[in-house]
């Protein structure tokens, strides 16, 4: 029961996408020039990207994923397919958990296609990524954006402000979470790799995740609908 | 009855904080340079004034996971006073450290794990009004507050837990308010202070939940009458 709903709601979000492919494409277009201008912020003189490669990926990853979770929900609100969802008898946490479900896929499909283009444009050198440790940190950050993004996201498109509430609400719950992001994947990068510390901030972050996941669960019910 | 107990409360925190500010700058000595000399004296008032905050955000949380459970309007009310009060005694604290962090530490500002907390928490405040302003419909402005409400009291632990983390793993602690023994009389002043400061909040918090509540009867009596 819990499976089809799920899988029923999320394909919805899945097929508008294939057909329409508006989200995906603004917000690969987005992550290409958020990268071309940090090439230039950190000035032409910089080559070596060690330092900084992983707080600019994040900061990428996340203004991307800004745009995917509010559009997410102005078709829902737009096309008044939030009402017809919230009139099918299904629990509100299993609408949460298919939004949430939809967005990490969209940000997960992103960067799969953004990542080559990362690797090829600010790659530190002599960095041996490990591409299973990578893609963990990766899997687990966007697990964490998506999960308290979706609620908030759902929050902001029913205010006056609509999108721009998103940031606001949004930014200053993530920060602490973009600290072990970051710390997580500069282990990544740099020549020296401590497993045990990389170890730490993934568990961090899977803390993170499964607190967020909780709370959004259990408060969504007070946000969508009436 | 109740207005005399509302003024008492009032005047008992003003007396404390009269208290506590004659002793700390008449009684107590000026600490050596070392220990900060003169600029110390913040400190009777800096750390108060964040356990206000603190008491602050923890009233709005409490008081948000009630509303959500009872859907009662008081409840909304107090939440939303507390998290101002919140948020005008966390920019004092913040205030005052800065002043203080020049002196003591050579720098107005550090990215040590108190600091970032204590922005956090202001910001997501912020966030919380900017939210409150932007919702018409009073019901779910008061849901969607409630939310953030909660998340907010959690946020202050994850970032504390997080700034930490990161402090314990790449470097030690660089800053910290060491070789300042705190005698028995500046623990006295201190206590006075906080105990000052927190019932200033409360007499503040009960001022402002009465006129909102009244302010929330008056709308209510002018939908009835059809305006």
């Amino acid at each position: 029961m819990f499976g089809r709903q799920f899988w029923a709601i999320l394909k919805k979000d899945l097929l508008l996408e294939l057909r329409t492919k508006e989200m995906i494409t603004s917000m690969f277009l987005f992550i290409i020039l958020t990268m071309v201008i940090f090439n230039y912020a950190f000035g032409p003189n910089v080559s070596d990207f060690t330092l900084v490669a992983a707080g600019m990926l994040w900061v990428a990853f996340i203004f991307t994923s800004l745009l995917g979770l509010n559009r997410s929900f102005v078709h829902e609100k737009d096309e008044e397919v939030i009402d017809g969802l919230l009139l099918c008898p299904v629990d509100r946490p299993i609408i949460f958990m298919a939004k949430a479900g939809g967005n990490f896929i969209f940000l997960s499909l992103v960067e799969l296609v953004a990542i080559p283009v990362f690797i090829v444009f600010f790659m530190p050198r002599g960095a041996t990524l490990g591409a299973g440790w990578f893609v963990l940190t990766l899997l687990l950050g966007n697990l964490g954006i998506c999960g308290v993004g979706t609620l908030f996201a759902t929050i902001s498109v029913n205010t006056r402000a609509r999108d721009l509430m998103l940031p606001v609400l949004l930014l200053p719950v993530l920060v602490p979470f973009v600290i072990v992001l970051v710390s997580a994947t500069n282990q990544l990068f740099i020549a020296q790799k401590s497993l045990v510390e990389l170890y730490v901030w993934l568990r961090a972050m899977a803390v993170y995740d499964i607190i967020f996941l909780l709370v959004a669960y259990a408060t969504y019910d007070f946000v969508i609908g009436d | 009855m109740k207005k005399v107990a509302q003024l008492g409360l009032a005047v008992l925190a003003a007396l404390l904080i009269e208290i506590a500010l004659y002793g700390v700058f008449v009684l107590l000595p000026i600490l050596p340079a070392a220990q900060t000399g003169f600029s110390q004296k913040i400190f009777y008032f800096h750390v108060p004034a964040f356990w206000t905050a603190f008491v602050g955000i923890f009233v709005t949380f409490a008081a948000s996971v009630l509303f959500l459970v009872r859907r009662e309007k008081k409840y909304d009310i107090l939440a939303s006073c507390s998290a101002e009060l919140a948020l005008v005694f966390g920019a004092a604290g913040m205030f005052f450290g800065i002043m203080w962090d020049r002196p003591a530490w050579g720098v107005w500002w550090t990215w040590d794990p108190r600091l970032v907390t204590a922005l956090i928490l202001l910001l997501t405040l912020a966030g919380y009004f900017v939210l409150r302003s932007m919702v018409e419909d009073e019901d779910r402005r008061a849901r969607y507050a409630a939310v953030v409400g909660i998340i907010a009291f959690l946020e202050v632990f994850i970032t504390w837990y997080s700034t930490r983390l990161i402090e314990n793993v790449l470097h030690p602690v660089v800053f910290s308010i060491t070789g300042m023994t705190i005698e028995p009389l500046m623990l006295l002043f201190l206590i006075l202070a906080t105990v000052g400061m927190t019932l200033l909040y409360v007499s503040m918090l009960v001022f402002r939940t009465s006129v909102e509540s009244l302010r929330d009867r008056i709308e209510r009596i002018k939908l009835a009458i059809g305006d």
